[in-house]
């Protein structure tokens, strides 16, 4: 079995791609590379914009205009996006338009033409940018794309302090793989109240195949606001993903303090088939660090690694030895 | 005289337009505070900490509100006296305290202290400033809600009924020192099961398997709300594959939101008739509203073009405030229970949360 290497090497520090002049998010609040959307051709998504704009899609590297799109307001004042029917298969970036204003987010559309039974995902646990340098978190990105991994899923904290400069020098690396990204904040990356800005929302379910992916905020101080409308987007997006093959939750941590209704949500009235998370608080101390509800498995990287990759299967989700070069 | 008299025992009702409504609001979750809104005056008035408050909950009496709020690396119980401001900080041996409940005749405050599954009921007495272990002191404890005096009678009367005996010393110290229900969520061999219990002073009994639905207690429960009259008590599960309201009465255990939607949050009207909940039922979230007797089931806000949660009955029973999602922004407001047009209630651009209603007082109970 062989994993994720996590080798120091020299960091190359280079500004977020779009997004504003500070890297966060701007005109396009959603998709974004961080949490692109995931689509197939003829199919439809939605997008959160500050502002009604015209979007398109523009491969790395081409000029505009790209691909243009269609879009629809919703009730919730987000955009219903639709893909043309033959939108070549590829990671896009989203370009929105409006007067003057131009926004381009690299990495935010990635558009399927398969429905792949079987895949890799690389799971990168807690890079935390600012008290470890990039190298690591870099390495772990080359190796991802080297096993070509369908999906890269990173779990908080994502930085140590939730600093601007630490969230823009993590979406600059994000940015070197080739695969979609979906990364989840934990505890450290809101420590400074900057991590809406780079990241949005995090509250948010994609599918990808036959199987659904569903992000989940458990931060340390307010573990899915009791008093707000988190525990129903929850709640929506769980459903959402009802009829997966595998469900997998993606957290940062999973916390036995997080309110019980977000509980009963993911592990009891709908139970989550897997739990993707850097870690396991345990119940108490000297217990295992399983997750204590029996129908949802953690994916948790072995002690000692920080970055794995998981074979997806008919047969579940397991881990998976990268084959040698 | 008499007339005089009449006048100073009279309800004061909340009709359309008046009567007080306390709710949370706040930029961000970490500068929350509790305000209090004036509907006849069309004012709001912060009694809030403003250091990330959580939803308030009113005093029998309507003379206190009490809500949790950040205190240190955890969260505290404080208390305010609406007429004049005055705050009291409940001192708490545990640094995570929440979900206060008042008894029925405002004379203690019970909550859940500490973390996760290690949380405790504890008991605060305002009148000795004592706060003390209830259900005797054990752990997994959570979720608190007093019993009407006449819920836990009936409850006892049916385990009799049953052949099912209690410890008498819980028994004794539950009908001296009255009674609540909790929701004990514990890790068992199979994982965590939650659980509705009985918790005295001394001791906690688990609700009889037979007063439940489904007897194997294979289901999470959750939510326990006996109604005003301490005849029935509502309740959630996720028996049948999805969670329901269940109502559970001499006669048995009545799912009465039956849908294949999510329903949560049971909340009694006054007269203990109605109940009202939230359900996903629509597409999104709203508050319906079920007649005990006839489990007839009304929309009363949301569910369709808005969201709306966390409903509060008006005194009157005709009104419902509750948070609704108004152009996108979440906002305190009210609407008649037969639905309608949603009234703004809470102030300014910002967030608005928990609405509670301030319950009808007799005058004078305000002085307390």
């Amino acid at each position: 079995m062989k994993r994720l290497g996590m080798a120091v090497c020299l960091l190359v520090a280079c500004a977020a791609a779009a997004r504003d002049s500070e890297g966060a998010l701007d005109l396009i609040q959603s998709p974004h590379n961080a949490w692109p959307a995931v689509v197939r051709p003829g199919g439809q998504f939605e997008a959160v914009l500050r502002q009604p704009a015209a979007l398109s899609l523009v491969q790395p590297g081409a000029a505009a205009p790209g691909i243009t799109l269609e879009t629809s307001a919703t009730p919730t004042g987000a955009y219903r996006v639709a893909i043309p029917d033959d939108t070549p298969a590829g990671v896009y970036a989203l370009e929105a338009r409006t007067g003057d204003a131009v926004d381009r987010t690299a990495r935010a559309v990635c558009v399927l033409d398969q429905q792949p039974e079987a895949y890799t995902v690389a799971h990168i646990a807690a890079p935390t940018l600012g008290a470890e340098d990039g190298a690591a978190l870099r390495t772990a990105i080359e190796a991802a794309n080297r096993a070509e991994a369908a999906l890269c899923i990173i779990t908080g904290s994502l930085t140590a302090s939730g600093r601007p400069e630490e969230f823009q020098e993590f979406l600059a690396i994000l940015d070197e793989c080739r695969a979609p990204t979906f990364a989840v904040p934990g505890p450290a990356d809101r420590a400074a109240a900057h991590c809406e800005r780079y990241l949005g929302d995090v509250t948010r379910s994609f599918w990808y195949g036959p199987d659904g992916y569903l992000g989940i905020d458990t931060s340390e101080a307010v573990p899915v606001d009791p008093l707000g409308a988190g525990l129903a987007r929850l709640h929506e997006h769980r459903r959402a993903i009802r009829s997966a093959r595998w469900s997998v939750g993606v957290t940062a941590r999973y916390l036995s303090r997080m309110t019980m209704r977000a509980q009963l949500i993911l592990f009891a009235d709908d139970p989550l088939d897997y739990l993707a998370t850097s870690g396991i608080e345990p119940l108490a101390e000297g217990t295992e660090t399983v997750l204590p509800w029996p129908t949802t498995a953690g994916l948790v990287p072995p002690p000692g690694e920080r970055a794995v990759l998981w074979r997806v299967t008919s047969e579940g989700i397991s881990l998976w030895a990268e084959p040698a070069p | 005289m008499i007339s005089l008299l009449t006048c100073c025992l009279a309800l004061l009702t909340a009709a359309p337009g008046t009567g007080h409504v306390a709710y949370v609001a706040g930029a961000t979750p970490g500068t929350r505070s509790v305000y209090l809104a004036d509907l006849g005056a069309g004012t709001s008035t912060e009694v809030g900490t403003g250091q990330g408050d959580g939803a308030p909950v009113w005093s029998p009496d309507g003379a206190w509100l009490a809500f949790t709020t950040t205190r240190g690396a955890g969260r505290g119980v404080r208390l305010v006296r609406v007429a004049d401001g005055h705050g009291v900080d409940v001192p708490h041996a545990e640094t995570w305290n929440e979900a206060p409940r008042w008894s029925p005749d405002g004379r203690r405050l019970a909550y859940a202290g500490g973390s996760g599954l290690g949380q405790r009921i504890l008991v605060f007495e305002p009148a000795t400033g004592q706060e003390i272990p209830w259900g005797g002191g054990e752990i997994g404890l959570m979720r608190p809600v007093w019993l009407a005096p006449g819920s836990l009678a009936v409850i006892l009367l049916l385990m009799k009924e049953q052949g099912e005996v209690l410890a008498p010393e819980i028994t004794q110290s539950a009908m001296q020192s009255g009674a609540l229900f909790a929701v004990a969520a514990r890790q068992g061999e199979k994982g965590i099961t939650t659980d509705i219990v009985v918790a005295a002073r001394d001791g906690a009994f688990p609700l009889p398997g037979w007063l439940l639905p489904s007897r194997d207690g294979a289901y999470e429960e959750w939510a326990p709300e006996p109604d005003p009259r301490g005849q029935r008590f509502a309740f959630e599960s996720n028996d049948g594959g999805d969670r329901e309201i269940f109502i559970v009465a001499k006669s048995g255990a009545i799912d009465v939101s039956n849908h294949r939607a999510a329903d949560w949050n049971p909340v009694w009207s006054p007269d203990g008739r109605w109940l009202a909940f939230e359900s996903f039922r629509d597409g999104q979230r709203g508050i319906y509203r079920v007649y005990r007797d006839t489990i007839r089931v009304h929309r009363v806000a949301g569910g369709t073009d808005y969201e709306a949660w966390a409903p509060s009955w008006s005194p009157d029973g005709r009104w419902i405030a509750c948070t609704a999602t108004m152009g996108g922004v979440p906002r305190v407001v009210m609407v008649p229970v037969e639905g309608g047009e949603p009234r703004i209630i809470s102030s300014g651009d910002g967030a608005a949360f928990a609405p509670a209603w301030r319950p009808a007082v007799r005058a004078g109970e305000t002085a307390r």
